[in-house]
């Protein structure tokens, strides 16, 4: 990837392919936070139910975004194990250092006003969504 | 840019305007892509592909989804079997194309459905899920599902052993017939003798669930054990392969099953079993002799069809489970390698996650998770990450956050989906 291209990739924290820039879709790199985490949009808790009906859950899973740095010291601090937390430690040592960081700048370009904070112990507390 | 090649193959497809409807500036295609199944792996994938501005035609036959995750919660509480229901509207508004129709033929250029219609592809993608290998389990057919259900398609079959357990009168035998590798939801079976032991402590607590398992080892198999003594007690018991448990063969008339030893009756029999690759992937040809589909781990690509992709439970993922976290993972990596591919960009390397949950009751979450690499063609567990939930030192209170995230997990994964 060139320099521009790692750049706009960064800033704006989509797909790019060539020339090309692809709105909406987020970098491959941290299109797999979304299974559990809502990326660059409101947290989830409002199931999509036939007949209308629309079923509303706890959503206890942060939504990710905010500042890079704060991002990265977050899981850093969840992969060493300095913040108890239930299952992103185990997640978290997959991935090296260097690429936490890349993966915090992506993150925290996703526009999302939704801070982690505790991400995982601190269940009973609902995170807010804007 | 489209290369010459590219162009040339496009041409011996019949389709024009390719080149001048390449992805570059602006993500616009006449390149059309078709997604086979819409559950977690081809609606991820198909919605995906429509984010990234692809010309994406989804082929689904039926016009409600029923997922399988919480599916054990339908069976054992008073979870209603709507809340694992969801419409293909919010795909539709995502600007995918959605067929309520059967693909009954693939060849190298279209794709053949049940209404008689046919799509062309530049690039198609199977997520066909599973079908129940109907070979492979003497005595079990689809009359015999109806008296054993398996519920591992989640809908009637669901509400079926749903009925079940509610007739059944206390101090009844649950018996669940769990099949060897590789199947849909490895730690699944033991969620449900879980979920299904919560409910007979409350509702009938003479019985008893007797897991009869064709496997020696199974997936979060030390904290499965360890919370069933603790929460259930003399109410499950599990006997592994050693123990000559494995069911091998039914017979659905008299309510039993049988292993190499001795005939096994239950009030409820709930048979799980073996599996394989789901029907449009056998008739393609993108399954091999073991019934699932080998591919090209980093773009998911068959090895044994040209530009076909497999997703999902159908798909050989190496130490990656057949788990809808997986398929949702993979379909969107797929999405961006197809979009690239059809821009003759070089596919790019990402890591995958896997988070299971599994309920031991409803308040009560383990989990189990994996960071994988596609190494040498093949999805490489990360050494040194992943695991199961700790068995000591776990932060206060876990279970029931894991209960809480596993929860949270749905919602946010079927929001991502099917919302809209």
């Amino acid at each position: 990837m060139s320099k521009t291209l790692t750049v706009t990739a960064l800033l704006t924290g989509v797909v790019t392919l060539g020339q090309g820039v692809f709105a909406e879709v987020v970098d491959q790199r941290i299109q797999v936070c979304g299974g559990c985490h809502a990326l660059g949009a409101p947290a989830g808790g409002q199931g999509h139910g036939v007949d209308g009906q629309v079923q509303v859950e706890k959503q206890t899973i942060p939504p990710i975004g905010g500042d890079p740095e704060h991002l990265y010291q977050l899981m850093i601090a969840m992969k060493t194990g300095q913040r108890a937390v239930t299952v992103m430690d185990r997640i978290l040592r997959g991935y090296t250092d260097a690429e936490l960081k890349e993966m915090a700048q992506l993150l925290g370009a996703l526009g999302n006003s939704g801070d982690p904070g505790d991400l995982g112990n601190r269940g009973s507390q609902r995170s807010q969504v804007k | 840019m489209l290369s010459r090649r590219r162009t040339l193959k496009g041409a011996s497809l019949g389709l024009v305007g390719l080149l001048s409807g390449c992805l570059s500036g602006g993500g616009v295609t006449k390149a059309r892509v078709v997604v086979a199944g819409g559950g977690f792996a081809g609606a991820t994938c198909a919605r995906t592909l429509a984010q990234l501005g692809i010309r994406v035609t989804l082929v689904e036959p039926n016009p409600v989804y029923t997922a399988c995750p919480f599916s054990n919660l339908v069976i054992s509480t008073d979870r209603p079997i709507q809340a694992q229901q969801f419409s293909y509207a919010g795909i539709a508004n995502a600007g995918v194309e959605v067929r309520h129709a059967r693909v009954v033929g693939v060849d190298a250029q279209r794709v053949q459905l049940d209404d008689g219609s046919r799509l062309d592809y530049d690039r198609l993608v199977l997520a066909p899920g599973i079908e129940i290998n109907w070979d492979g389990l003497p005595g079990y057919d689809q009359a015999a599902a109806e008296l054993m259900p398996h519920a591992w398609q989640a809908g009637a079959q669901t509400l079926l052993l749903r009925r079940q357990l509610r007739a059944m009168p206390d101090g009844g035998v649950v018996v669940i017939s769990v099949p060897d590798n590789p199947y849909r939801c490895p730690p699944g079976p033991y969620e449900r003798a879980s979920l299904i032991a919560h409910y007979l402590k409350a509702h009938k607590p003479r019985s008893k669930v007797l897991i009869l398992d064709a496997k020696d080892r199974f997936s979060k198999q030390p904290l499965f054990t360890r919370a069933w003594q603790e929460q259930y007690g003399q109410l499950v018991e599990w006997q592994g392969r050693s123990a000559g448990a494995a069911v091998v063969e039914v017979d659905a008339q008299s309510g039993a099953v049988l292993t190499d030893f001795e005939t096994v009756r239950g009030d409820v029999i709930n048979v799980i079993p073996p599996q394989r690759a789901g029907f449009i992937a056998q008739t393609a040809g993108a399954a091999d002799n073991s019934g699932w589909c080998p591919i090209q781990a980093g773009t998911f690509e068959s090895t044994r069809l040209d530009r076909v992709h497999v997703l999902g439970d159908a798909a050989i993922a190496n130490a990656m489970p057949k788990s809808a976290f997986s398929a949702n993972a993979q379909a969107k990596l797929c999405a961006v390698q197809v979009a690239r591919l059809l821009a003759d960009q070089p596919p790019q390397p990402a890591k995958l996650i896997n988070t299971c949950y599994s309920l031991i009751a409803p308040e009560y979450g383990i989990s189990v998770a994996g960071v994988y690499t596609a190494e040498k063609n093949t999805w490489r567990s990360i050494p040194g990450a992943g695991g199961i939930s700790p068995m000591l030192q776990a932060p206060a209170g876990a279970p029931r956050l894991e209960a809480e995230y596993a929860r949270a997990w749905y919602a946010t994964i079927t929001r991502e989906v099917f919302g809209g």
